[in-house]
């Protein structure tokens, strides 16, 4: 059984306002009401309309009593008629008075309840009034994912609104769930189990949000949103939800992350998702924890980010972005030569400084301005390696990031060629980087993307190798020039044997696939000599170069004439 | 002190005055027993006298609520009657129904 929000929603006594100079019709009115609603009470319409514009409480439905001193009943519903905010408030009018009942009417009030009270015609007339008008500004309850039958996400939010309306005093925390990798149990379990996994979260969710008055929703994805009050220590929900899955998915290794934020009333219900989503995707990279809660820290974090975002465009058109050089040697005989270079991209931030890629490249692929940013550095790069052959009569090629995100671009070979040809460039001058998980997902599509690319002369790195979880299956597959081995796997080399072992395989496998090897991140003499040995074709790190400014880099250019 | 049976030999449908406060015995006689000094006697009788119509209207029609509420049946009478005949603005001598009605206001506050 799904929790059914309206079943939810009914738990919750929604809040009728009671306007009577009368003690005792107010007494009767809550005795009788009570059962189904929360009472507030005013003696005047004058108190009434401060209770509803300090909005304390969310209000159902006001009964009304039209003779009252200080503001009477028909005062009262034309200043609340007048109100934008809370003119939709049914009004039920107490009084058998014909003559009152048409004024009242033509004021705007929804109903009637004469006096003497009939308990089940009070209570019928109220509810009746609160569900016309809910059925008016709430939407049915139809618009669920079709998969996990969560709510989609504008549903999901126009309900936590609701909720929060019915709740106003209630601390509740808005939390955004993501499985890491997903698209890899996908690719490695296949497309069933990757929704049964969807499923059987959603439903732990579910399960979870029940017992503590929450309601779940699905972002798009694997992200879901799940809007619930306010506990105190989130590892009972990461628990709850781990031994779920231990149940149906005993020994499937995943990570699920949960971003959480604490809420603000003052803050749109869309802002409280943006916040905890911001959480779970920072708990991407940090892998001591699978759970966070938004704090300053994040939050400046974010507002720099967001400052970033802005400055783009002006970046990109004021040339603030950088491109820089780093070596790549080729060490495959005795005397080692430059073979070519990495792009790598620069902010220099008229108020930040220079920045590194790692804070901005994971932000601007979740946005879409990467593209931007990558088609401005193959520009650069192309525009480099001519002037170099201008100048020096030299062809060097250069490596460029293509991110996951470009592959989606049906645009993207042409983009390409448009550059390599302004710059009158051979094709094979750019090499194109990929990382090893953007193989990984949408398989098909990618690779025929990378096959499209190749046969245009293009030659393609697989970066990063080593760090992803490409299956073997996958590698055979997927057409690549060159396999740039991780740093990961340099660092320990020498001191290793295992590590030593795993990268003479790794390097055996890439010759098999007719591809070459270039070792990332190499610094010392000892690894440049091991890596030699086991035939490994290109070398780059800080033992040759750092990353360098074109000028800087050119020395290395002179160097080998 | 008022109780169930006294309002009963009284004359009120207590039973309907009851459920009316949710089935709370309790309730409503902690209700009733507010009636015998409700100002709304006071004030109907003073307005009346002020002949003062209009408020006295107000004070007799609030006065009616709170009674028929509490099925407080022999007050009802009088009450319906004076609240219809001010509504209507009959200007008629008010004097014999007012003092039934505090005759009946008494008996209640005696009971």
């Amino acid at each position: 059984m799904r929790p059914n929000f309206n079943n939810y929603i009914n738990k919750l006594k929604k809040v009728v306002l009671v306007v009577d100079d009368e003690l005792i019709n107010r007494e009767i009115l809550k005795a009788i009401l009570e059962e189904k609603f929360k009472v507030v009470e005013a003696s005047n319409g004058n108190e009434a309309l401060e209770i509803i514009r300090k909005e304390e409480f969310y209000i159902s439905a006001i009964l009304l009593d039209i003779n009252m001193p200080v503001m009477n009943g028909f005062e009262f519903l034309k200043e609340i008629k007048a109100d934008e905010k809370f003119n939709r408030i049914p009004v039920l009018v107490l009084t058998a008075d014909k003559n009152a009942e048409i004024e009242s009417l033509t004021m705007g009030a929804h109903d009637f309840v004469a006096k003497p009270y009939v308990n089940e015609v009070v209570l019928t007339r109220v509810v009746r009034a609160i569900e016309l008008f809910e059925d008016r500004t709430i939407k049915q309850i139809a618009e669920r994912d079709s998969l996990t039958k969560a709510y989609s996400k504008n549903i999901f939010i126009d309900y936590a609104k609701i909720v929060e309306k019915y709740n106003p005093l209630k601390k509740m925390d808005m939390v955004v769930i993501n499985i890491s990798h997903f698209h890899l149990i996908r690719e490695i379990h296949g497309s069933k189990v990757g929704e049964s996994v969807l499923i059987k979260l959603a439903d732990s969710l579910r399960l979870f949000a029940s017992k503590n008055e929450g309601i779940v929703g699905r972002g798009f994805a694997d992200y879901f949103l799940l809007y619930l009050k306010r506990i105190e220590d989130y590892s009972e929900l990461v628990n709850f939800v781990y031994d779920e899955f231990e149940k149906d998915f005993p020994g499937l290794h995943i990570r699920i992350r949960y971003g959480i934020y604490e809420c603000n009333l003052n803050e749109e219900m869309e802002e409280r998702v943006d916040h905890a989503k911001n959480v779970c995707d920072y708990l991407r990279e940090q892998n001591h924890t699978d759970y966070m809660i938004y704090n300053d820290e994040l939050k400046k974090s974010a507002v720099y980010n967001e400052t970033l975002i802005h400055d783009f465009k002006n970046a990109i058109e004021e040339k603030e972005f950088i491109v820089f050089f780093q070596p790549k040697y080729n060490v495959e005989k005795e005397r080692i030569v430059l073979g070519g270079a990495e792009a790598l991209v620069r902010w220099q931030h008229p108020e930040f400084g220079l920045i590194l890629p790692y804070k901005f490249i994971d932000l601007f692929e979740s946005n879409g301005l990467i593209r931007q940013l990558d088609e401005y550095v193959w520009n650069e790069t192309a525009k480099q390696i001519h002037e170099w052959n201008e100048r020096y009569n030299i062809n060097i090629p250069v490596s460029v990031n293509v991110s996951r995100v470009d592959l989606y671009d049906d645009r993207l070979e042409k983009k390409l060629l448009n550059i390599t040809n302004k710059y009158g460039i051979d094709n094979s001058m750019l090499h194109l980087e990929i990382t090893e998980s953007a193989y990984s997902k949408d398989t098909s599509l990618i690779l025929n993307k990378i096959k499209n690319l190749k046969n245009l002369g293009f030659e393609i790195e697989m970066d990063d190798f080593g760090t992803g979880y490409s299956s073997l299956n996958m590698l055979t597959k997927m057409p690549f020039d060159y396999l740039k081995l991780d740093r990961g796997f340099i660092m320990e080399i020498a001191n290793d044997e295992k590590n030593y072992k795993m990268v003479k395989l790794i390097i055996t496998m890439a010759k098999t696939l007719n591809a070459k090897i270039v070792a990332e991140g190499v610094e010392f003499e000892n690894q440049v000599k091991l890596l030699k040995d086991l035939q490994c074709n290109y070398i780059q790190g800080f033992y040759f170069s750092k990353p360098v400014r074109v000028d800087e880099f050119e020395k290395f250019i002179e160097g080998e004439k | 002190m008022i109780t169930v049976e006294k309002l009963k030999s009284f004359g009120a449908n207590t039973d309907e005055g009851i459920k009316r406060c949710a089935g709370r015995d309790s309730l409503y006689l902690k209700l009733v027993n507010t009636i015998p000094s409700n100002e709304g006697f006071r004030n109907l009788y003073e307005a009346i006298n002020n002949k003062d119509f209009d408020k006295a209207f107000e004070y007799a029609h609030g006065l009616k609520g709170i009674i028929t509420n509490l099925s407080l049946t022999p007050l009802e009478e009088p009450i319906i009657y004076i609240t219809e005949e001010l509504r209507a603005s009959h200007n008629i001598d008010y004097a014999p129904y007012l003092a039934k009605l505090e005759e009946l206001r008494l008996k209640l506050e005696q009971l």
